[in-house]
């Protein structure tokens, strides 16, 4: 259960990985639908589905896999912040980030966030690995 | 009527040699299997005489030095939020618990995860020296997150620490480690936001450097420790 993406080490702890974590779904996973699908969705939502939808859209966080240091940016010179001990979430809209709504970016999470500049290769997760790698994709 | 004196009896001689030569052993055993014990660690139950006088080998009580069987090793449940550990990871013993307010409570009988960890509340576990294990991480629980220091991960990137004598090894290794920087021995402190982080030269060998970089290296064996606590509550520890 690492990331597949990070873009340093820790400054804070030394021993983690900052990885890219993305909160929420992207567009992209509800269009994989038919589009008549994503039609009828779209016709449905409501004035309420809007306003939520705002506070549901899927935004990137770094994260320390070992101290759960959060950085809002993919930079870990810039402020950091921890979130609460038991009840971890999203500091921009409160979504949990252990959650099935989240997961370790992929790169095309990565590009879709704008984010690719950052990624440091020689952390990537080695997608081939025998061991844990269905654990990685959690 | 003559009567054969017992003492002629070839099989009464015979089980008194017998006898004799259990005697002897048990005396052996009884001088020897001290020594060994000290010399290599080992547990040889003690030699004793019942309420007969019959000498009989004493019964071990495994939980007397709080050592953990081997199935305290077993593997966790990782139930979100949860820390559900096999049946034989909790020891029931007689423990000597010394909760945070330092006194000792001896003969108390616990049920001890790990064979060291006391459950205060629901899924909330305290180690001696007053560190707690609660629900949180991105396993679930502190203590599914704490095991993946006990298995190396060589793929992962980085270095991976990992702790010898697996889940009862590491908790006691973090124990140490923390007595340890309480007292300011052999230890840097850094504290940030409410973290702090402790390193601790533990003076030995605690684990070794698994990981990518530690594969590279040949796993070089790690004789430090470092905790990340939030106040007492463990966020994470791994050898180094």
């Amino acid at each position: 259960m690492y990331p597949l993406h990070s873009i340093d080490f820790c400054p804070i702890c030394g021993g983690g990985l900052c990885g890219i974590r993305i909160i929420g779904s992207l567009p992209a996973d509800s269009n994989n639908d038919d589009s008549a699908d994503s039609a009828t969705a779209t016709a449905s939502a409501t004035a309420a589905d809007a306003q939520n939808s705002s506070l549901a859209q899927p935004h990137g966080l770094v994260i320390c896999d070992e101290c759960e240091a959060i950085w809002l940016e993919p930079d870990v010179s810039t402020v950091h912040q921890y979130p609460d001990l038991e009840k971890a979430a999203s500091p921009v809209n409160g979504m949990p980030i252990w959650g099935d709504g989240s997961r370790w970016a992929s790169m095309e999470d990565i590009e879709w966030l704008g984010w690719t500049e950052a990624v440091n290769p020689e952390l990537d997760a080695e997608l081939d690995a025998d061991s844990d790698s269905e654990e990685k994709l959690v | 009527m003559n009567k054969k004196p017992y003492s002629k009896n070839p099989l009464g001689s015979k089980s008194k040699a017998g006898g004799i030569a259990v005697i002897v052993l048990a005396g052996i055993y009884s001088l020897v299997a001290p020594q060994l014990n000290t010399r290599f660690g080992w547990d040889l139950p003690a030699i004793s005489a019942d309420a007969q006088g019959n000498v009989r080998l004493a019964e071990k009580d495994s939980s007397r030095t709080g050592e953990p069987s081997s199935g305290d090793r077993s593997s966790t449940g990782k139930t979100s939020g949860t820390y559900q550990p096999s049946d034989s990871s909790k020891t029931k013993s007689p423990a000597k618990s010394k909760p945070s307010d330092g006194k000792e409570i001896e003969g108390q009988t616990d049920d001890l995860l790990h064979g060291l960890l006391k459950e205060v509340s629901s899924n909330r576990y305290q180690s001696p020296e007053g560190l707690l294990y609660t629900p949180g991480s991105a396993e679930g629980h502190r203590l599914n997150h704490l095991e993946r220091h006990t298995k190396d991960m060589p793929s992962r990137p980085g270095s991976h620490g990992v702790f010898d004598g697996e889940m009862a090894g590491a908790l006691k290794t973090i124990d140490r480690a923390y007595q340890r920087a309480k007292k300011n021995q052999k230890t840097t402190k850094k504290v940030d936001d409410g973290r702090t982080i402790y390193t601790v030269d533990m003076g030995g060998r605690v684990g070794y450097v698994g990981g990518r970089d530690g594969k590279r290296r040949r796993n070089p064996m790690a004789r430090r420790v470092r905790i990340v606590l939030d106040g007492n509550r463990v966020i994470t520890a791994y050898p180094m």
